[in-house]
């Protein structure tokens, strides 16, 4: 970094609330430049082309959330957050429990103000390892009790992110340190382990077949018997794959 | 419950010692009046014998006369299951009257007890045992209504409470307080660049949350009232999000003043906005239609968005606010409604809403 400049993203859904960040920035002579992202895929498109310092991230929009953004960015090199939220009890308390900061709206500019301090002095002291931890540890909480279960799940298409509804996921297959999203013709990467991600999602809609396989439940045409107890399922597209007779138990509450 | 089960069994033994000492008094002062000299002890093991013996197979009828007492059984086939039993009751009674006797006139040194010509026995004690089983279970049956008669009332109750804890819930989701501090938020930022505009958003805030808040609000009211609340909304979502929100409403004259369900419209817009996100780079375009069909009033609210995938139960399920929709319809016209949910042609999707066009009535 040349000098202590910063440069700041706006991610917000709202417009207003996008400028009423930007007016509170263009008051303070630190700030080299301004980014606005209206939801969460610019956001990361802005991060990846632009790398800004710090982030100023809403929590509710639709599509990808202010959560689902700070999961999909890679922790080594991740922007400070702020999060910001205009009520939500939960993720103010997980806010507080792990240290990161935060803005509930609507906040003043003396509020606000507090909060750029803070960031600054955190990029300043170069605490960006601490806060990271920090971070980390606000996702396995958030991940861990969010009442409702996604519908969409981010993916890596290679040249970009996707949302890729649920429905249209055949199957998941764990690959080296990645899994494999299988949707039709098309296969997209996400980066997370199997049982992370088992955990995510309805088990009535996804159910974990093998040591390194999730079968969407609605494309399994059949089932055939296999050696060792083992099952061979056959998916609506013809695929096989192998149910393993350690997961055989996964499969019973679908049985007439 | 497991002490109220001991309790009742102690009552029951209890009631059956008070009836053999209430037999023995009447038997042997019988005898006294009738001046005749038979030891008091015969009589009382007479009495207390047969109340043993009768109070061990009441308890096997229990179970029996419970079990054949099934949720809407007839008078006349709980007769016929037990009319071949009494006969089986009245037997086993007399032999185990005479076993007991036989055992305790061996224990108290009485000799070997005589019960004369048993075939007889079974034809006498025949009448009374009759009337005994017939008491029993007669009183078995009492007990048992009353106590479900009981717990169908705390049920009732029950779920009269669960009702209004819903009703609360329906009132909570109005005042999103979500919606209530984004606004506040927009606000705060309209205020710095039109305070004209901040003021009017102010106002409109605080009528909203008005009508919400009413505690008389009727559960009907006329569409043109709700198209008023909803319109109070709408200004506050379009300021939020005018560059991206298009909103139309199409309410024709003649249902301006059909009765709807207070309050109905809000959440059915707020789901679409919510789930009707049409993607980056896209308008989201939500209409709002009212229409008069056949008697019937039909309420349409359309999104542009990615519509819906599974069974319309499956859906309404999964969204807070449709349930919530679905009850208050049920709530108030029965079966006489309909909300149905469908993925449009063009995309996105239609909620409808139909239900019994009428005008309001003025209270």
């Amino acid at each position: 970094m040349t000098d202590d400049r910063l440069r700041v993203l706006i991610v917000d859904d709202e417009r207003p609330a996008r400028q009423k960040v930007r007016r509170f920035l263009a008051a303070d002579g630190e700030i080299e430049a301004v980014y606005e992202a209206p939801d969460g895929l610019r956001a990361l498109e802005i991060i990846r082309d632009e790398s800004p310092d710090l982030v100023f991230l809403d929590v509710q929009m639709p599509g990808l959330d202010g959560f689902g953004v700070a999961e999909a960015l890679d922790p080594d090199v991740r922007p400070h957050i702020v999060f910001v939220t205009a009520f939500d009890q939960y993720a103010v308390r997980a806010f507080d429990v792990h240290a990161v900061d935060y803005l509930v709206k609507p906040f003043d500019e003396a509020r606000f103000r507090k909060a750029l301090a803070r960031a600054k002095a955190a990029q300043a002291s170069r605490t960006a390892r601490g806060e990271r931890a920090r971070v980390r540890g606000l996702l396995e909480d958030v991940q861990s009790h969010r009442p409702t279960m996604p519908d969409r799940l981010l993916v890596d298409a290679g040249d970009r992110m996707v949302l890729l509804p649920l429905d249209r996921i055949d199957r998941i297959e764990a690959a080296k340190n990645y899994l494999r999203i299988h949707a039709g013709r098309d296969c997209f990467r996400l980066r997370r382990t199997i049982s992370g991600l088992e955990d995510r999602l309805d088990p009535a809609r996804f159910v974990r077949i093998s040591r390194s396989e999730i079968v969407n439940v609605a494309r399994i045409a059949n089932l055939e018997p296999w050696f060792h107890g083992d099952r061979i399922v056959v998916l609506t597209d013809g695929t096989k794959t192998r149910l393993s007779r350690r997961y055989r138990d996964r499969l019973d509450h679908f049985a007439p | 419950m497991r002490n109220v089960r001991w309790r009742s069994w102690a009552i029951s033994a209890g009631a059956l010692g008070v009836i053999a000492l209430d037999r023995f008094a009447y038997r042997y002062l019988d005898l006294l009046s009738n001046g005749l000299h038979e030891s008091p002890i015969h009589v009382l093991v007479d009495e207390v014998t047969a109340a043993a013996a009768g109070g061990l197979l009441l308890i096997p009828l229990l179970f029996y006369a419970r079990r054949v007492r099934r949720p809407g059984v007839s008078l006349g086939s709980l007769v016929l299951r037990h009319a071949p039993v009494v006969p089986v009751f009245s037997a086993a009674h007399t032999t185990l009257n005479y076993v007991f006797r036989l055992g305790a006139y061996a224990a108290l040194g009485h000799g070997r007890y005589d019960y004369g010509i048993l075939s007889y026995r079974y034809l006498m004690e025949f009448p009374m045992d009759v009337i005994v089983y017939t008491v029993f279970v007669g009183i078995v049956y009492f007990i048992d209504h009353a106590r479900e008669t009981r717990d169908r009332e705390l049920k009732l109750v029950q779920l009269e409470g669960e009702l209004s804890r819903l009703r609360l819930k329906a009132l909570e989701s109005q005042l999103q307080p979500h919606f209530l501090f984004n606004a506040l938020n927009t606000i705060s930022s309209v205020m710095y660049e039109d305070v004209r505009a901040a003021d009017t958003m102010i106002a409109g805030l605080a009528d909203l949350l008005r009508r919400s808040l009413r505690s008389d609000a009727a559960a009907e009211c006329a569409l043109h009232d709700e198209m008023d609340t909803l319109e109070l909304y709408l200004q506050i979502m379009r300021a939020r999000f005018a560059e991206r929100l298009t909103i139309t409403t199409e309410i024709p004259d003649e249902t301006r003043n059909a009765a709807v369900p207070t309050l109905l419209l809000q959440p059915l817009v707020e789901n679409a906005l919510r789930h009707g996100d049409p993607g980056p780079d896209k308008r989201a375009e939500v209409v709002v239609r009212a229409r008069r069909e056949n008697g019937r009033l039909l309420l349409d609210v359309e999104d542009n968005g990615p519509g819906v995938a599974g069974t319309p139960e499956d859906v309404i399920g999964r969204g807070v606010g449709l349930a919530n929709s679905q009850r208050r319809l049920a709530q108030l016209y029965g079966a006489d409604q309909r909300l149905s949910i469908a993925n449009r042609a063009t995309g996105g999707l239609a909620v409808r809403v139909e239900i019994p066009f009428r005008h309001l009535v003025a209270p």
